[in-house]
């Protein structure tokens, strides 16, 4: 049984190599995964597991070594710079760990930003956007305030609306909260969450924050590269399965202690991993 | 709002850019100065080539310039009196004068000296004379005959004073001696010593009368200030068919000047090019830095979907901004700075050739003004070019990795 949510993205085999001097470092290896629209994973793992890695493969800010990542069906592999760029603007929004806002910006202006490169939205559209998605993050008296003029949470919060004002298909938020205080991370992670419910915009996290675990539907835990085991949320349970090229088996499930129906969670789990979900 | 962000990004980094605008603005203001006070010399020479000896055009007998040095009583200007009045109906034309030219043998009595003889009409030519100075003496005047001026080295040659009698000793047009016994009425001076060691003047009708012609070989075109020499030489060529009449331009005929000018034009080039790369150095040292320190803004750039064309431009904005103002502030420093030197003038020595100083000033025109803020404005957007070209090429994770 497959989720009923439409396939997003869809991650088959990818590997991602660097060279090092003479050495060659493998940052990813085998990883396979599907993601659905609506999602809001988690990604965790210690420094160095390859969370950042996938993430900017996911984001198509770097390019895999092996394997393939499709988003919409579309395989993203072999494109331009430019085809590039265009996918990620329309199709993918960004919220750094240090939040990056352009600093000679305005809040308004940062998350304007993006938007000038739709030519199809009209000066007024833009500002109405904007206004709209700088409200939802409760910035619209900041609007004018420039990234030195904010605290680091309305900076993150400028940032949230500057990824959600294209209307991506996906937002990937890498350690949103890391530079954060634990009550205004608290904050900007509930802010999130509440869009994802509220307007089905999928969200991908790189964590070490257990904030964000406690919040996520899905977890995908990343170790030396590959996927250590996948969980999906059950309450205020995990059910994990391993990932068959991290274990060298099918996936099953394991180790949580689930409340959810066995079939449903394994199918969830094998929609995840791109395998077919008739195994029990 | 590229030019927007340019210009804040701009005054982000006040101090970087005020160094690097300060470097570009006094490229330019450098570039002025030296093209205005090369374009001064030249001017002053043009004018003392032109108002000693060429005028602005000339009109002889076709194949007088290279066969005329020998010859000069054969190649003479068919229906001169007819030219004349053509000549003086082109828009612009102040005056011209006829000249009857050839050499001959100038005595003092006790030694004799090769001269140039000009038999002139001194009316005429006192208009276009103007950078020829009587050193002594007075100058010829239309009622002279048997009156002679000659160049100081001549003077000095034979031991002249005014008033001084003297033979010239010429030959007719069919080869006969003929003498002309005159008193000297004058010593010039023009700003070519070549020209006052061998030259003397005087009246046409004498001349015609040694050298047993009622013709001349030269007419001499004066132009009224500011008028253009190729309108005039145009219009000229028009009324004097090309078969009778061959009508030069005082370039063509100032070889002296040629020289100078392309021998200062060349220094300028040098000193432009100097300048040039010292503004893109600088430039591309300002921009290298402020892009190294700005790779995790751009990196951002193009996670949000900008290419790698759309960071080239916003950097090179930048640089076109920082350019455009750097040279606005050069031309105003420019100015004001020739402004400055032109009142207090620049003593110069005698140049070559010549025994006459004269004080150089800063002469700006819009084409000098131009040039130097074309110069300094190219060097900086193309000191941008490489390191903009390199950032935005740069891999975004490896952008990414410098915080903002």
């Amino acid at each position: 049984m497959q989720s009923d949510m439409p396939l997003l993205l869809r991650i088959e085999s990818v590997g991602k190599t660097y060279q090092l001097g003479v050495q060659k470092v493998a940052a990813l290896r085998h990883v396979n995964l599907n993601i659905e629209e609506g999602a809001f994973i988690a990604i965790a793992g210690p420094s160095g597991s390859g969370k950042s890695t996938l993430l900017n493969i996911i984001g198509l800010i770097d390019t895999p070594s092996t394997g393939r990542l499709l988003i919409d069906d579309c395989e993203v592999s072999g494109r331009s710079p430019d085809e590039l760029a265009a996918l990620r603007a329309r199709t993918i929004g960004f919220v750094f760990q240090t939040f990056n806002l352009l600093p000679v910006l305005t809040a308004e202006e940062n998350v304007e930003y993006p938007l000038l490169q739709f030519r199809e939205l009209s000066r007024r559209e833009r500002r109405e956007r904007v206004a709209y998605y700088l409200d939802m993050v409760r910035l619209s008296h900041h609007a004018r305030h420039r990234p030195n003029q904010l605290s680091g949470g309305q900076r993150q919060r400028v940032a949230i609306a500057r990824a959600l004002a294209t209307h991506p298909r996906v937002v990937l938020a890498d350690e949103p909260t890391a530079n954060l205080d634990h009550r205004t991370g608290s904050r900007i992670l509930r802010l999130m969450r509440q869009i994802n419910r509220n307007h089905g915009t999928t969200f991908i996290f790189s964590t070490h924050d257990p904030r964000v675990l406690e919040i996520a539907d899905r977890r995908v835990d990343l170790e030396d590269g590959m996927i250590a085991r996948l969980g999906v949320r059950s309450g205020d349970e995990w059910t994990y399965a391993v990932d068959r090229a991290w274990s060298g088996e099918a996936p099953s499930t394991a180790a949580g202690r689930s409340r959810m129906d066995h079939e449903s969670t394994f199918s969830k789990l094998s929609s995840m991993l791109g395998m077919p979900s008739e195994k029990k | 709002m590229l030019l927007s962000i340019a210009l804040r990004n701009l005054l982000r980094q006040r101090t970087r850019s005020l160094l690097t605008l300060a470097s570009i603005a006094l490229g330019v203001a450098s570039i002025m100065l030296a093209n205005g006070f090369i374009d001064d010399v030249l001017w002053q020479l043009r004018e003392a080539t032109i108002r000693s000896q060429l005028g602005h055009l000339q009109v002889f007998a076709p194949g007088f310039l290279d066969e005329g040095r020998r010859e000069p009583l054969s190649h003479t200007v068919a229906d001169a009196q007819g030219a004349v009045a053509r000549l003086q109906t082109i828009p612009g034309v102040a005056t011209v004068a006829r000249r009857l030219g050839f050499s001959g043998l100038l005595s003092n009595g006790r030694s004799d000296l090769a001269v140039i003889v000009e038999g002139i009409e001194p009316a005429a030519e006192a208009q276009i004379g103007t950078a020829l100075t009587i050193a002594s003496g007075k100058d010829l005047v239309t009622k002279d005959r048997n009156a002679i001026t000659v160049g100081e080295g001549v003077a000095a040659a034979l031991r002249l004073r005014v008033g001084d009698p003297v033979t010239l000793l010429a030959s007719t047009k069919d080869g006969a001696l003929n003498t002309l016994d005159a008193r000297l009425s004058g010593v010039f001076r023009s700003p070519f010593k070549d020209y006052d060691a061998r030259a003397i003047r005087i009246s046409l009708a004498d001349a015609q009368e040694v050298a047993g012609v009622d013709s001349v070989n030269t007419l001499v075109v004066l132009l009224q200030p500011d008028r253009s020499v190729d309108d005039a030489l145009g219009a000229a060529r028009d009324l004097l068919p090309s078969a009778r009449y061959d009508v030069r331009p005082w370039t063509d005929l100032a070889d002296f000047y040629q020289g100078v000018e392309a021998l200062y034009r060349r220094q300028f080039l040098v000193l432009v090019m100097i300048v040039s790369v010292m503004v893109m150095l600088g430039v591309a040292n300002s921009i290298t830095m402020s892009l190294h320190e700005r790779q995790g803004e751009f990196g951002t750039v193009r996670a949000l979907g900008y290419r790698p064309d759309d960071v080239f431009a916003q950097i090179v904005t930048e640089s076109v901004v920082l350019g455009s103002i750097a040279a606005a502030v050069g031309i105003a420093l420019g100015v004001l700075l020739a402004s400055g030197i032109s009142a207090i003038g620049i003593e110069m020595p005698p140049p070559p050739n010549s025994d006459i100083g004269y004080t150089a000033k800063i002469r700006l025109s819009l084409s000098n003004v131009l040039i130097a803020a074309a110069t300094a404005f190219i060097a900086s957007v193309a000191g941008s070019i490489v390191p903009a070209r390199r950032l935005a090429r740069m891999p975004i994770v490896d952008a990414l990795r410098h915080a903002i």
